[in-house]
């Protein structure tokens, strides 16, 4: 999937400008930056949600806003930062939603197989409302997986958020399967550290600009850190070599 | 999330579990047409159960088929209007078609009277009716529009205003007309289930309410996802804006069709999506078929009640029967609302 040249102005401020960059098949990329950086704007104009005032995103060398709403829908799944807790459906319901374009038998199966990926087995037939914020969190992703058709492309506007620490190992590791069977995985997050040992690509915004992007050991170098953040990092090393990167404190 | 936006959203229930309760609406909704079949009402009043005798069997017909023409039309119409407004408040006449009818009809009872009409008692206001209402939609579409589509607070607001309008030029007609065409005109406004209508108009109305019905049940599952709120809708490959502009115009049409009919008859559209949201949950699939179902129990029912009911003034409007039983009904399903939410 490739953003070129992206620029979304909302009442007279830019929220995303001159934004190119290009997210690869196969490959878990992170969408890093401060508050307020242009990351969840960049996320939902290449779900298609903001048409952007200039540029395009293209997938397999088609502008997105020439699809028809279904393929979209289809090859492109979103998990959104903030979703409705009030949703009147059991599980189930909910995550088939998401599988309904892809109809009959791979339908069925594609929500079996997500409530089961996403651990939801024991809640497929609860209100969706009735569930906390982390198990809702964990629907909304089983939903896009099972929209989405392999090849496709899953955008996650920080889908660990809610998640405790067994939930996010479970969906981390789902998400590298997908992208493992060719899908694009695209997700914003503010762990740098759990950027750096996930992702196999980074993009840094700042102020609705792409600062960098690339293999996250270079993008998330600390002083480029301390510029964009304005606050000062500190890489630490595991025991397996990989980095990673804590705030430093005072 | 307040008491209001509880009672359009909690308590799924699967769509298997909503099969006998389907199944009971349609009994009753069955019952009821047979009831208003056989109920006589003698001149001197006296109520009792016959088959009508060939010539007046034509009459209770096209009764009944004008109680399940609106019926249907107000429970599709109220339940897209809570689904699309996402407003458990949300009627029928929100779109302020009532009032656009209202004013159409009292244009041309002024025009009638202007005009020296002697007749004019008996002129079929249906059509000025249709020509209202159907303005008064078109207004409101297209003052609450935002990026090209339908928002559904601008719809809320442009809808009350354009009523209020309406309103004010319904007064300042009645203002200028004699008594008895203002007499006629608040006769118009209490609602009435017709005796007689041309098979063409039974006809006419009666397709516009299927393909209302049919149009909403096919986008049953666009309404499903639209529950999610819009951006997920949009992001499940979902037209919001389009879905809402063509389900808003079978919905104002729909209404308008049955305010031409019977005219005004009020928290009908109100009450069915409630009753039918009790039964068999938020599910459009069921929910939808359900509120037609509610809202031709109501109208029918209503029309056998009133058979019944004689204050010394003649069998009383329709209108005023589902005005006067459906309020308590309505606060006493929004005090259960309210209590389910608390336990």
């Amino acid at each position: 999937m490739r953003v070129e040249a992206i620029k979304v102005v909302r009442s007279g401020r830019v929220i995303l400008d001159d934004v190119t960059v290009e997210a690869q098949a196969g490959r878990v990329t992170g969408v890093l930056g401060p508050n307020a950086a242009g990351k969840t704007t960049l996320l939902r104009t290449m779900v298609g949600l903001i048409k952007p005032d200039a540029g395009s995103i293209r997938l397999d060398g088609r502008s997105i806003s020439n699809m028809r709403a279904m393929e979209r829908a289809r090859r492109i799944g979103l998990v959104p930062q903030r979703f409705r807790s009030d949703v009147p459906f059991v599980v189930h319901e909910v995550v088939s939603m998401g599988a309904r374009q892809r109809g009959g038998m791979e339908s069925n199966a594609a929500v079996e197989q997500a409530i089961d990926a996403c651990q939801l087995s024991e809640q497929a037939n609860r209100p969706f409302a009735n569930l906390s914020v982390g198990q809702q969190q964990r629907v909304v992703i089983a939903r896009a997986l099972a929209q989405v058709s392999s090849p496709g492309v899953l955008i996650l506007d920080e889908p660990l958020a809610a998640l405790d620490l067994k939930y996010a190992a479970t969906i981390l590791s789902l998400l590298k399967a997908r992208a493992a069977c060719g899908d694009t995985v695209i997700m914003s997050l503010h762990d740098l550290g759990l950027a750096s040992s996930i992702c196999d690509e980074a993009w840094l915004l700042d102020q609705g600009r792409l600062v960098a992007a690339g293999d996250p050991s270079q993008v998330l170098a600390e002083d480029q850190l301390e510029t964009v953040y304005g606050a000062k990092f500190e890489r630490l090393q595991r025991s397996d070599g990989s980095d990673w990167i804590i705030p430093k404190t005072t | 999330m307040n008491m209001i936006e509880a009672s359009i959203t909690t308590r799924p229930v699967r769509p298997r579990r909503s099969i006998v309760p389907l199944l009971g609406l349609v009994i009753v909704a069955a019952g009821l047409c047979v009831l208003r079949y056989a109920i006589d009402r003698s001149p001197e009043g006296e109520v009792g159960l016959s088959w009508p005798a060939s010539e007046w069997a034509s009459f209770r017909i096209t009764a009944i088929m004008a109680c399940l023409i609106v019926g249907a039309g107000l429970g599709i119409a109220g339940a897209l209007m809570q689904s699309l407004l996402r407003n458990p408040l949300a009627s029928p006449y929100l779109l302020g078609v009532s009032s656009g009818a209202g004013l159409g009809v009292m244009a041309a009872m002024a025009i009638a009277a202007a005009g020296g009409l002697a007749s004019a008692a008996t002129i079929d206001w249906s059509l000025p009716a249709m020509i209202g209402a159907t303005g008064a939609l078109f207004v409101v579409l297209a003052l609450g529009r935002r990026n090209g589509w339908p928002d559904p607070i601008t719809v809320l607001l442009a809808g009350v205003v354009v009523a209020t309008i309406c309103a004010g030029g319904m007064m300042l007609l009645q203002h200028m007309v004699p008594m008895d065409v203002r007499g006629r005109f608040l006769t118009w406004m209490m609602g009435s289930i017709p005796e007689i209508m041309s098979r063409t108009q039974l006809l006419i109305a009666g397709v516009a309410v299927l393909i209302g019905i049919g149009c909403s049940l096919y986008m049953g599952h666009w309404l499903n996802a639209s529950l999610l709120g819009d951006d997920e809708a949009q992001s499940l490959g979902v037209p919001v804006g389009m879905m809402r502009l063509v389900l808003l115009v079978l919905a104002g049409m729909t209404t308008a069709v049955t305010v031409a009919i019977a005219g005004p008859i009020g928290f009908v559209g109100l009450i069915a999506p409630h009753v039918a949201r009790r039964l068999v949950g938020p599910n459009h699939h069921v929910f939808l078929p359900a509120s037609v179902l509610a809202g031709i129990i109501i109208v029918v029912g209503a029309d056998v009640a009133r058979q019944a009911i004689d204050l010394g003034t003649g069998r009383l409007p329709i209108g005023v029967l589902t005005i006067l039983a459906g309020g308590p009904i309505f606060l006493w399903l929004l005090r259960r609302e309210v209590h389910a939410d608390a336990s």
